[in-house]
């Protein structure tokens, strides 16, 4: 009851800010900043470090450099970076390795998971084919239907972003004027997206209001069955 | 380029003195165009910048060699405008100063403005009166004809052996005396119309291509104050040597050498003679106001007959030429001596002093006792008619100018020739000029001796038309000591244009302006300080009644200049104040440009409408940025609280209408959770904050509802660490499984699942108040796990997909994984049966996509907040989620499916109502603002404002 008496209380709080930005709602904002980093550094602090480094390696400390080894590279990494603190090892080599090998490692990850977990099958999502598949009547031509509009948009979404004067020769001008056309097209679709997105940014937020409001009616106040 | 003629420096073409030693320069003979002021070549017939044709002697003299032009066609107008330095010739140390001396021949330079003005006037018609016989012009009759011993000296100029020599050989041709005369004339280039020998002879055009000034006559003094012109000047005392010269006041006496033309023989001392020189003190900047323009005095006619010469001792005694004017040197003195045996009288003796001295040869200066004071006269303009500048009759000194004193035109004097008009005004004109230079240091009894104006009874018919009426209206003559103001209106001294006149007028004199002030100066008495302002009688102004104004050429006075007032600098302008100077900064406000003809018809017509206009914007920017933050937004947030209300407190039976689960991505994402068989494991991945909770947290419930209805086991995990509560507290508030699903776990669930539902709320209040983790160990559960909180976001995804949770993974009970009986069966995300993903964010959602899905074959699903939606979209398109769950709408969708009436339900209805209301609010304020973007553009075009 009283967590549900205080999450009321910030509710209101918060919609203070519709009449004007006041102290009430810097109170609820700086309530739930703080109480979002408070939690995460608990939580890294009790399960990550806590327990799942230092309790290992006090628990074996006598076999430190037999069975818990492995744990001294990330123990050394995190000192490492720990060190930019330090005004004397701020730029030193020792500083930087725990950087290096967090920035080395990230890269990595998002270049070849871009690679492999977004480009390549979003390239072969668009890849499909225009005949129409196995189903009614109705799903066949639609389906056909849909793979055209998927490729016309990417690739008419990718021709808008074409920069490229034209040249002298007639081919080039025709290919010009079909890019250049085509990437209009692209650029409706493109249009599209942004309003799908728009719009789903204000149902989300609109979902937001509306499950607050349930809240406040259902949980607090207990007007709602 | 000019040489200069000692050093042999080039200069400039307009330069008047030599760069180099300052020695005074011949005058260019490059040609000015009229037109744009290129300085042309003196053959060129055309203006090499703008191809104007340049009026000048060209076409006969210079563009054909060997031609001439007639000299009946040579006018003053048409002679190349040259620039003739001015030498003033130093006043005689011992030369009294007399208060009636006329003012030093100081003449500036012609300028180009005035040129053209002075062109103009040249060819202003004059009346055109026979002149008037005079036979002392003609040698005595007992002369004999051309052969014989006669010297022509009367006739004027200067007769060389090779011009007797020609006279000569013309002798065949001459039968009279009238027939001779007009051939030396010629022969000696003097007026065209030399038939007549009674003419002036100064006033013929050179007939020569020789770069001269234009031909004006000798400059009369400014003012000329005798008796009138019909009757002859009294005989007044000799200027030279005390006896009677008075031979010399007349022009036909003069020697022609000393007339206005300077042959090219002259040296070049000479040539810079002012009386050669136009009137170049019209764009004199140094012209004082008190520039007066006296008349000079009519002609003379009939010249008396020279007096008798009396017995003078000739060139080689000790007379010193004093008298003469200018100072003779030795030089002059050895070539006069040289000039003995051509020297026969007396008057050959003065001509040839004055000649060599640059003087006027007509002008002897008189004795101070015996002349008149030049006076300045206000507002005169009267230059005679008559060509020849008579000779000098200034009244003594100290006699008051009266009105009689101011020579009138002779009524029986006849004006002549058009040449002799223009030279007369020049005459004027430089009359004016030399009272401006006298102004800078005027006598102090000059002022007690100005000369009235000129009364319309005294001015020449001719000249009456010329000038407007209020010109020659009379004024009081000023009192002596009194500053005098010279009225020189700008209709004083030009005469009314006809339209043929006024088109031969350069562009910017017939521009018109509307305030052109009358050119008044004030005379100021002599003094430290300088005249404020200069009456520039050479400017348009001057020049055309009324009508023109012009720059004046002369310097500009400095707006800012301050005049001291007090103490010893009194009078000193330009001094910096000390305190200003000291003190203050000084901050100089320029004085706004004034607007043109044009601007300021721009401005009467265009400004108030634009005017109109910024207001009309103005206001309308206020309405528009007044209106969303007063009202607008209020009643916004309003309607959409009332929406959102209403539906809420619907009956239940009306909720989730006009939902359709069918053939929805939500009835594909329910699919999959029904394809997960019983007892198998589902990965949860809560990786969304608390702030997108209200959103997700109804899919989640739906969810688990269906899992755990199912008895699937359930193993939670995030990548948020605020996402361990959240997980915590979903699947604390889920319904136990009802079934025993999870291999020797069963039984012991099964008795678990019916011990703890008598005292759930009591192990709820004791997990909610025990230490974080402690509650699940306590009371583990042996089909829901959960992993906590998984760090390292993509490394720990990446190291999740490929090696699966370590064993001694500690959970968010506390216990490690290889404690949960679930641990054995799930050794991989392979084993897994389904991983639904809630995610929040895009950055979890491609984290998942990129990092696990590549890796695994376990079908993945994904409930997502409505803004991720359409990336979701793209992955299930893509094949790489299987489906996915539309936030609130979606876990409204789920539980339909289920057969439920969850909170999801129960508020998709009043998110409906929002999305209408804001469909509303949009369109409401689209047309709102369509009419407004119409409504100050109506207001511009009927003027009105809003």
């Amino acid at each position: 009851m009283l967590g549900v008496w205080l999450a009321a209380l910030l509710t209101l709080l918060v919609w203070t800010y519709l009449v004007r930005d006041t102290f009430l709602f810097r109170i609820a904002s700086a309530l739930l900043v703080g109480t979002a980093i408070g939690l995460t550094s608990a939580i890294v602090l009790r399960r990550v470090l806590w327990d799942g480094l230092l309790v290992p390696l006090y628990a074996d400390a006598g076999n430190l450099f037999v069975n818990q080894w492995p744990l001294l590279i990330p123990l050394a990494l995190g000192v490492s970076l720990l060190l930019k603190l330090t005004p004397s090892f701020r730029s030193t080599t020792v500083s930087n390795l725990g950087l290096a090998y967090l920035f080395g490692l990230g890269v990595a990850l998002a270049v070849g998971g871009a690679l492999s977990g977004l480009l390549v099958p979003q390239l072969l999502a668009t890849v499909i084919s225009l005949a129409p598949r196995a189903g009614t009547l109705t799903d066949a031509y639609l389906g056909t239907l849909n793979a055209i509009l998927i490729v016309v948009g990417t690739l008419g979404a990718f021709l808008t972003f074409r920069f490229i004067q034209p040249g002298p020769r007639p081919w080039q001008r025709v290919y010009a004027a079909v890019t250049t056309g085509w990437g209009t097209l692209g650029r409706g679709f493109i249009m599209i997206a942004f309003g799908a997105i728009l719009a789903s940014l204000v149902t989300a937020r609109v979902s937001t209001l509306v499950g607050q409001l349930y809240f406040l009616l259902h949980d607090w106040l207990a007007v709602l069955q | 380029m000019i040489y200069c003629p000692q050093c042999g420096t080039p200069n400039k073409p307009n330069s008047k003195f030599c760069k180099n030693c300052a020695a005074l320069l011949a005058p260019s003979t490059d040609i000015r165009c009229p037109i744009c002021g290129t300085l042309n070549s003196e053959d060129a017939p055309r203006c090499r910048n703008c191809g104007t044709r340049l009026t000048t002697t060209a076409p006969y003299s210079r563009s054909v060699p060997g031609t001439s032009a007639p000299p009946g066609q040579q006018t003053p107008a048409d002679a190349p405008e040259t620039i003739t330095p001015f030498n003033p010739p130093p006043p005689a140390p011992d030369e009294p100063p007399a208060p009636a001396e006329a003012p030093p021949p100081a003449r500036p330079t012609l300028s180009r403005a005035n040129s053209d003005f002075l062109r103009r006037l040249g060819k202003s018609p004059a009346p055109t009166a026979p002149p008037p016989a005079d036979d002392t012009a003609l040698p005595p009759p007992g002369v004999a004809l051309t052969g014989d011993s006669y010297d022509y000296s009367d006739i004027a100029g200067e007769v060389t052996p090779e011009m007797r020599a020609q006279l000569q050989a013309h002798a065949g041709t001459v039968e009279t005396l009238e027939d001779e005369v007009a051939l030396a004339r010629r022969l000696l280039g003097l007026a065209a119309d030399a038939a007549s020998p009674e003419a002036p002879p100064s006033i013929a055009p050179p007939s020569t291509d020789v770069e001269l000034a234009p031909p004006v006559p000798t400059l009369a003094p400014p003012l000329v104050v005798g008796e009138p012109a019909p009757e002859a000047p009294p005989p007044l005392a000799s200027p030279l040597v005390g006896g009677e010269l008075s031979a010399l006041e007349s022009p036909a006496a003069l020697p022609a050498s000393d007339l206005a033309l300077e042959p090219p023989s002259v040296p070049s001392t000479l040539e810079l003679a002012p009386t050669a020189e136009p009137p170049s003190s019209l764009s004199s900047p140094e012209l004082a106001p008190t520039a007066e323009l006296s008349t000079p005095p009519p002609p003379t006619s009939p010249v008396p007959p020279p007096p008798a010469v009396p017995d003078l001792q000739l060139t080689g005694d000790s007379y010193d030429y004093s008298d003469v004017g200018g100072e003779v040197t030795a030089e002059m003195h050895a070539e006069l001596e040289a000039h003995v045996d051509t020297i026969a009288s007396v008057e050959d003796e003065v001509a040839l002093a004055r000649r060599l001295l640059g003087l006027a040869p007509e002008h002897p200066a008189p004795p101070s006792g015996s002349t008149p004071e030049i006076t300045a006269t206000p507002g005169i303009v009267a230059p005679p008619p008559e060509s020849i500048a008579p000779p000098v009759h200034e009244p003594p000194a100290g006699l008051p100018a009266t009105p009689e004193l101011v020579a009138p035109p002779p009524e029986s004097t006849a004006p002549p020739e058009l040449e002799t008009g223009t030279a007369a005004q020049l005459a004027a004109l430089a009359a004016a000029s030399s009272a401006a230079v006298a102004q800078e240091v005027p006598p102090a009894e000059s002022d007690a001796n100005l000369a009235p104006p000129l009364v319309p009874g005294e001015l020449p018919a001719w000249l009456l038309e010329l000038a407007p009426p209020d010109v020659v209206t009379p004024t009081a003559p000023p009192s002596p000591g009194a500053p005098t103001t010279a009225s020189l209106s700008d209709a004083a001294l030009v005469p009314e244009l006809d339209e043929a006149e006024r088109a031969d007028l350069p562009d910017w004199l017939r521009e018109p302006l509307p305030a052109a002030p009358a050119v008044q100066a004030e005379t100021e008495p002599p003094g430290p300080a300088v005249p404020e302002e200069t009456a520039d009688i050479s400017s348009p102004a001057f020049a055309i009644p009324g009508q023109f104004t012009r720059e004046p050429a002369g310097p500009v006075r400095d707006l800012f200049e301050t005049v001291e007032s007090t103490g010893p600098l009194a009078g000193i302008r330009g001094i910096i104040p000390l305190a200003v100077a000291v003190a203050a900064p000084h901050i100089l406000t320029p004085p706004a440009a004034p607007l043109t003809g044009g601007g300021q018809a721009f401005g009467a017509l265009f400004a108030p409408p634009l005017a109109l206009g910024s207001a009309a914007r103005s206001a309308g920017a206020f309405e528009r940025t007044a209106a969303p933050g007063a009202l607008s937004s209020r009643l916004i947030y309003l309607l959409i609280l009332v929406a959102a209300l209403l539906p809420l407190f619907f009956s239940s039976e009306l909720a989730g209408l006009g939902l359709q689960v069918a053939r929805t991505p939500s009835a594909a994402f329910f699919d999959r959770l029904q394809a997960v068989p019983p007892g198998a494991g589902v990965l949860l991945a809560f990786d969304y904050s608390p702030g997108q909770a209200v959103e997700l947290d109804p899919a989640a419930r739906a969810i688990i509802a269906d899992l755990r209805a199912r008895d699937i086991a359930l193993i939670a995990l995030t990548t948020n660490p605020n996402g361990v509560a959240l997980a915590q507290s979903l699947l604390q508030d889920a319904p136990p499984s009802a079934a025993v699903n999870l291999g020797f776990f069963s039984g012991v669930r099964a008795a678990l699942d019916e011990l703890t539902r008598g005292w759930m709320p009591s192990y709820r209040a004791s997990a909610a108040g025990a230490p974080f983790g402690a509650s699940f160990d306590s009371v583990p559960s042996a089909d829901t796990v959960n992993a906590g909180y998984l760090p390292g976001a993509e490394v720990g995804l990446r190291d999740l997909a490929l090696g699966w949770l370590r064993a001694d993974r500690v959970t968010a009970t506390g216990a490690p994984w290889s404690s949960f009986p679930l641990s054995q069966q799930v050794r991989s995300m392979n084993d897994l049966a389904l991983v639904v993903v809630l995610a929040g964010d895009d950055a979890s959602l491609r984290a998942w996509m990129e990092q696990v899905g590549p890796h695994v074959t376990t079908p993945i699903v994904a409930a997502t907040t409505a803004a991720l939606d359409p990336q979701a979209r793209n992955y299930v398109q893509a094949g790489q989620l299987r489906a996915s769950l539309r936030g609130l709408t979606g876990a409204a969708e789920l539980e339909l499916l289920g057969n439920t009436t969850g909170p999801a339900v129960k508020t998709t209805d009043a998110l409906a109502f929002v999305s209408l209301a804001l469909v509303l609010v949009i369109l409401a304020g689209n047309l709102a603002g369509l009419v407004r973007a119409r409504t100050p553009r109506a207001a511009l075009t009927y003027g009105r404002p809003l």
